[in-house]
């Protein structure tokens, strides 16, 4: 998983250098001021051998020293007539202690197979929801087979459910650009390879939805954006 | 799946008298059969006994009873297995077994991919289970109406999806309050075919005979509460007490008082309603806050509405809202104000300023 995605960041990387002097980077944080939720467990209700007592509620993931929040998604359109690089075909999600790995990820321009890893040793089920609530597919995954690959749905925002396991949830965010950032655990985000100009970035998160900021991007320079979250 | 479950399962085809005799001669083509041959069949009961015995074993290893029981062992998640050969035809097996998605959208069961093979092994296990209902039996005893058909909801294993006090799944409605919400005659229509009434529905036609008809409909409209009311509220208590969630709570004193039967799952889908205003519906309760203020909301809970007419010479609307205000206890309608609540598009607390 990790390695995919330090090869999908090399494709950034490269992008950028190709183009030189041409593009700039946006730096940010993304995070709660004081007011943020508390940290939420979730009951794991069978399999306690292999789930444990409770699993962490993965929709709110924050920092306590600096309120920043992990797994929100930084992205921004291509500018018109441009072709994304593509990213990786295939987008790994494993399932370790009847959690999702990663809990949220991108499916980035070329990406087609979903595969799912079972090290569980037991059976969950992959229940695939595309943008509209609606079933994609719902694949079982007993605990001998440890690894299923199916087609991704032609989907924006894809959630993965088992069934077996209630609690178990996670995200992939279909994008037709490979380049993007997902917030790390302090909120922080890094953006490279955009056009000098106003461009508008944008961000997704699980529990707040989505919205855009506009940032003047100077070439070979690094400008700040910050999303702060409040009610 | 632990191999503690093995041994229930292999008990059971014991108990169905197949496994004694498998080490004798079987049928002629058994031998391609047992290598796996395609379009080989069991040639002689021993063999049936073998299909069976590998059907148990795909039950094992797919884990199928993390979400189903069969015996006394398994999950909460699907139906009980036991008596599915009483209720669902081959051929529906067949489809379901294929891609449960595609017969009822949405479902959690998942598509476990099985070859035709294994479909067979299934059937051939699940079939063995079944046992078989003496309804003529039943029908000619000396019992009251009613008393006739608890025996016949016992025998059709209706606890396989239905929930009764504290007993039971909440795959289908639960029907502790059922006599009170549904008239006698609804019952008949309903028992007698479900998908003419609801199309799709996914509450098994079990091929009731008029007799049995009657008198599951005389019991069922004998369940009109609880004998045992602090199990439900040990119930909803503990989720709002232990769990720390009057959703939760709300959401359990909903399924059972069995709101879902006439307002649909998460209120989602009203029920039909011949004749009653606006629109021959019972009304969706998704978004309805946005509808009603919660004094209103609350009054309809408490005492009930009985709907109008569309045409005042037309019959009556065979459905009304009951009164619940006698029957709910301490909390129960707060939480109950609080899971309707929810029933709506999720509105986002945190926002993005
Ligand atoms: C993730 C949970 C889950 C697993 C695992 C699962 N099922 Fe199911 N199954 C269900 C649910 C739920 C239903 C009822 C349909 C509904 O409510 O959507 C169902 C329904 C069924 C039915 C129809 C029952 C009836 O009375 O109509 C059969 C047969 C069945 N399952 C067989 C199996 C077999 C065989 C396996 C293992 C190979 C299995 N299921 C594994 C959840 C599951
Ligand atoms: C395979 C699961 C299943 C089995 C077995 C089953 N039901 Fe149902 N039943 C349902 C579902 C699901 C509904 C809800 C109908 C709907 O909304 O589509 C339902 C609805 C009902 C209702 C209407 C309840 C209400 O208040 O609206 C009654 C009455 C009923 N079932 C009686 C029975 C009886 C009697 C049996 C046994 C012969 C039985 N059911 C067996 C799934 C099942
Ligand atoms: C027997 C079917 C039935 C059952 C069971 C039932 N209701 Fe109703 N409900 C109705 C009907 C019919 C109406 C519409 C009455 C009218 O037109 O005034 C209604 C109206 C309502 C309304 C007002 C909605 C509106 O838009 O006007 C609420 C709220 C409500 N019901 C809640 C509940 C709750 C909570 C339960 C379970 C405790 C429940 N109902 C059980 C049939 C039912
Ligand atoms: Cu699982």
């Amino acid at each position: 998983m990790r390695r995919r995605q330090i090869l999908g960041l090399a494709v950034m990387l490269m992008a950028a250098t190709a183009r030189g002097q041409e593009t700039g980077v946006v730096e940010g944080f993304v995070g709660f001021g004081d007011n943020f939720p508390p940290p939420k467990k979730l009951t794991v209700t069978k399999d306690h051998v292999v789930c444990g007592r409770s699993v962490p509620d993965e929709e709110f993931v924050i920092d306590p020293a600096s309120h920043g929040l992990a797994n929100a998604v930084i992205f921004w359109a291509l500018p018109e007539g441009e072709q994304a690089p593509a990213g990786p075909p295939t987008v790994v999600l494993a399932q370790e202690g009847c959690r999702y790995e990663p809990h949220v990820q991108v499916a980035g321009a070329g990406a087609g197979t979903l595969q799912v890893l079972n090290n569980d040793g037991i059976l969950h089920n992959v229940h695939v929801y595309d943008d509209d609530g609606n079933t994609f597919f719902n694949f079982a995954q007993p605990g001998f087979k440890k690894q299923i690959d199916k087609d991704l749905p032609d989907s924006r925002i894809i959630n993965v459910q088992c069934d077996v396991h209630d609690w178990m949830s996670a995200w992939i965010i279909s994008l037709p650009n490979s380049r993007y950032a997902i917030t790390d655990a302090q909120g922080r985000f890094r953006l490279e390879g955009l056009a000098p100009g106003s461009q508008q970035v944008r961000i997704w998160h699980e529990g707040l939805g989505s919205s855009s900021k506009a940032v003047t991007v100077v070439a070979g320079q690094v400008a700040t954006l910050d999303f702060v979250i409040g009610k | 799946m632990t191999h503690h479950k093995l041994l229930p399962l292999l008990s059971l085809i014991v108990a169905a008298g197949c496994t004694g005799e498998l080490s004798q001669t079987a049928g002629a083509g058994a031998a391609d059969w047992f290598a796996g041959a395609p379009g080989a069949t069991p040639a002689s009961p021993h063999m049936e006994a073998v299909l069976a015995f590998r059907g148990s074993r795909i039950v094992v290893e797919k884990s199928c009873l993390s979400c189903h029981t069969i015996g006394d062992q398994g999950g909460t998640v699907g139906p009980i297995l036991d008596q599915l050969f009483n209720r669902r035809s081959e051929e529906w097996l067949r489809r379901w077994l294929k891609n449960p998605n595609d017969v009822k959208p949405g479902t959690k069961m998942p598509n476990f991919e099985f070859s035709p093979a294994e479909v067979d092994e299934l059937l051939g296990f699940m079939a063995r289970l079944r046992k078989d209902i003496p309804r003529d039996e039943i029908l000619a005893s000396e019992a009251t109406l009613a008393e006739k058909g608890q025996r016949l909801f016992a025998a059709y294993d209706c606890l396989a999806c239905h929930r009764i006090g504290s007993e039971g799944r909440f795959i289908g409605v639960d029907l502790t309050w059922v006599g009170l919400r549904k008239q006698e005659a609804w019952e008949q229509t309903w028992l007698h075919d479900p998908e003419a009434w609801k199309p799709g529905t996914f509450m098994p036609n079990v091929g009731l005979s008029g007799g049995e008809t009657e008198a599951l409909s005389a019991y069922l409209h004998t369940l009109q509460g609880e004998e045992n009311e602090a199990s439900r509220r040990w119930e909803t208590r503990t989720l709002f007490y232990l769990g720390g969630s009057a959703q939760a709570a709300g959401e359990m004193v909903f399924k059972r008082f069995g709101c879902w039967g006439c307002h649909g799952l998460q209120g989602k889908a009203g029920d039909k309603n011949p004749n009653a205003a606006p629109a021959e519906r019972v009304p969706d309760l998704w978004g309805v806050k946005n509808r009603l203020d919660e004094a209103a909301i609350r009054r309809t809970i408490r005492e009930g509405a009985i709907p109008g007419r569309l045409n005042p010479s037309g019959p009556a609307p065979p459905f009304s809202c009951p009164s619940w205000g006698t029957h709910l206890a301490g909390r129960e309608l707060d939480n109950l104000i609080t899971y309707i609540n929810t029933l709506a598009p999720k509105e986002r607390v945190w926002k993005f300023q």
